[in-house]
């Protein structure tokens, strides 16, 4: 459930989802905004304390002018996690969410138990572009997000209203400053995920039409010991279109028996 | 009130079907294997000599463009094309309306070609500084969410570069220098005029108004003359809240035109050429054409909702819609002579930038026409308004 009071994270009150008894888990979003993820949420509550924020700029309150690239999200997020005194931590992030999981784990990885990256962006891989999102009208989004169409049909079936429009259009904004360009990577990510000592588990669809899973093998040649798992018939929303293969992938990442 | 032949340099050999081929636009995404050099250049030489012809028969100047990626036009450098135009236009001015300051890394170039220019022409140029339209953000890679800030650096650059004595060090928040002196020195003093053309952005015309400034404000095509009018009136009214009133020199329009002997005949000659510019060489989806961040929350939520003027959604563009709108100039010399009057009398305006070929419009069709808004048109307005 959404927090009654924000968490004040350098100015910026932080709004955030939290449920559940466990250790804790954090999951950082993708551009779309945590709602989607609000289901897995509830889901991994069974077994943990988890933690879904709201990307600064994705809500009511506008994105803090020193916003403008990833690596300032990891700042934020690394600040406000220990304004949450989370410790000992499993980190698990989705596309954007992913590309902020993997900055914060190359800079400061203490208190990271577990290390979840899900089509995640951040690095740039030769011969696999990424798709140019943002040529793509909404429906044009939903096609290329699955593999199923059916999955497609159903969010097309449910018009945005004026508010959801708006929101939709502000936090597209938000991403396009902090992605534009390099687009949807940062090079010196890239040089440094070596350093990353994190158990790390890369999940990803195979039919993922915006990174495709080429970036996964590189992500796992990346990190060292990291593991991989590929959901065949699965675009670039696996927990939605694959919610259990996902789910046993995502807590035997982080160290839990199903 | 002056009179200026504006020129887009199509590329009217591009393939005005493609929609029977699947696509929504030529712009950027379409392949340009249709492209022929020789064609091309033949179209360089046709087009230098309408404006040519245009200086010949006393326009007050003539203008360039840019847009990249497209067969809209054949100017992706504004600048090299106002090289060549210095060597063949004696009288008038040269406005380069404008060159997309955000769009380079390396402003400082800018105010280089510039001081240039100015000295080729011994002062004739009028700079025309832009942001761009949003497909150019994606043609360019630049991060449209930073096309406003650096637009505004890359002004403050170019302006000290020209007027304060260098060497001085530059640091921007996008633009740093440790040395900022060019040479040569522009010819014109202090600096060349600067032109701002726009759509109509309120925060643009508020800080182009400002007293350190009085920069020419330019309403650029495709809006409906309410609208232009609307948008020239706030300039009146921010130079008011800043303390002065506005001059006819400081508001003008860049319009669409055509002359013939009647509204009729006009009307029958412009409609394939001004219907493919608005429905073909101007077609874009609403992604393309605004990349987030180009505009405002409250513009982008404002914009997603309309329906775009071309190509999509309600059908086709016709030239009576155009010309109900009063987007375009199209009809007799008394026709046309009226509307900017009406424009005169109600707005103030001063400099009139006349879109003379347009789309497809052909070689002998746009040289008439030039001939017909310079005897018509031009001459008269000029004798009735002197200033």
């Amino acid at each position: 459930m959404w927090s009654d009071k924000a968490c004040d994270v350098f100015g910026y009150p932080l709004r955030y989802w939290r449920k559940g008894r466990g250790p804790a888990l954090v999951i950082l979003s993708g551009a779309g905004g945590p709602e989607i993820m609000v289901p897995l949420a509830e889901d991994l509550a069974q077994n943990f304390d988890v933690i879904l924020p709201e990307h600064p700029g994705f809500g009511a309150a506008d994105a803090p002018p020193w916003c403008e690239r990833v690596p300032d999200l990891a700042y934020f997020y690394a600040e406000a996690f220990e304004a949450l005194r989370l410790k000992d931590f499993a980190l698990v992030g989705h596309s954007l969410g992913g590309w902020i999981a993997a900055e914060i784990a190359v800079r400061d990885a203490h208190a990271l138990r577990a290390l979840v990256l899900v089509s995640a962006a951040g690095i740039s891989v030769p011969g696999a572009p990424p798709a140019d999102n943002f040529l793509w009208s909404r429906a044009e989004m939903l096609k290329r997000f699955f593999f199923d169409p059916a999955f497609a049909q159903q969010a097309l079936d449910k018009p945005f209203t004026d508010e959801q429009l708006g929101l939709n259009l502000k936090r597209l904004q938000c991403v396009a400053r902090l992605v534009w360009k390099p687009r949807w990577h940062n090079p010196e990510l890239q040089r440094w995920l070596h350093r990353i000592k994190t158990p790390t588990r890369i999940i990803w669809g195979k039919d993922d039409n915006l990174f495709p899973a080429a970036y996964a093998a590189a992500f796992q040649a990346a990190i060292p010991g990291a593991t991989l798992d590929i959901i065949k018939e699965c675009g670039h929303l696996p927990f939605i279109e694959q919610p259990d293969a996902f789910k046993r992938s995502l807590l035997s990442g982080c160290g839990v028996k199903p | 009130m002056k009179f200026y032949m504006f020129h887009f340099m199509p590329y009217l050999h591009a393939p005005l079907d493609f929609r029977a081929k699947g696509r929504d636009t030529l712009w950027m995404l379409y392949p340009h294997d249709y492209f022929d050099p020789a064609k091309c250049h033949a179209l360089y030489n046709r087009y230098l000599g309408e404006m040519e012809l245009a200086d010949s028969l006393g326009y007050d100047g003539v203008c360039v463009n840019e847009h990249h990626q497209t067969p809209h036009s054949l100017m992706p450098a504004p600048n090299v094309m106002a090289g060549a135009v210095s060597a063949r236009i004696k009288n008038g001015k040269i406005l380069i309306l404008g060159r997309a300051l955000p769009l380079v890394d390396n402003p400082l170039a800018v105010a280089e070609e510039w001081a240039m220019l100015d000295n080729l022409t011994a002062g004739r140029i009028i700079t025309g500084m832009v942001r761009g339209i949003g497909i150019e953000y994606h043609a360019s890679g630049v991060n449209p969410g930073e096309s406003v800030g650096r637009y505004y650096e890359a002004h403050d650059l170019i302006k000290q570069a020209w007027t304060r004595p260098g060497p001085f060090r530059f640091d921007g928040k996008y633009y740093q220098y440790a040395y900022v002196n060019p040479f040569p020195r522009p010819f014109q003093s202090p600096h060349p005029p600067i032109w701002i053309p726009s759509g109509g952005n309120p925060d643009t015309i508020v800080w182009a108004a400002a007293p350190d400034r009085k920069y020419t404000y330019v309403q650029f095509f495709n809006a409906p003359y309410e609208s232009v009018k609307k948008t020239l009136l706030s300039y009146r009214d921010a130079a008011e809240s800043h303390g002065y009133d506005a001059k006819p020199d400081q508001l003008a329009w860049a319009v669409p035109t055509y002359v013939a002997d009647t509204d009729e005949q006009a009307i029958n000659q412009a409609r394939p050429h001004i219907e493919a510019l608005f429905n073909d060489f101007m077609a874009f989806s609403k992604e393309l054409l605004l990349p987030p961040g180009y505009t405002n929350l409250a513009a982008a939520i404002a914009i997603s909702k309309a329906t775009p003027v071309g190509g999509r959604g309600g059908g086709r563009t016709t030239i009576e819609d155009l010309l109900e709108k009063g987007i375009v100039h199209i009809g007799s010399a008394a026709t046309v002579r009226a509307r900017l009057e009406k424009a005169r009398g109600e707005i103030g305006l001063g400099h009139v930038l006349a879109l003379l070929q347009f789309g497809t419009l052909p070689a002998d069709l746009t040289r008439r026409n030039i001939e017909l808004y310079a005897s018509d048109v031009v001459q008269p307005l000029r004798a009735k308004y002197p200033d």
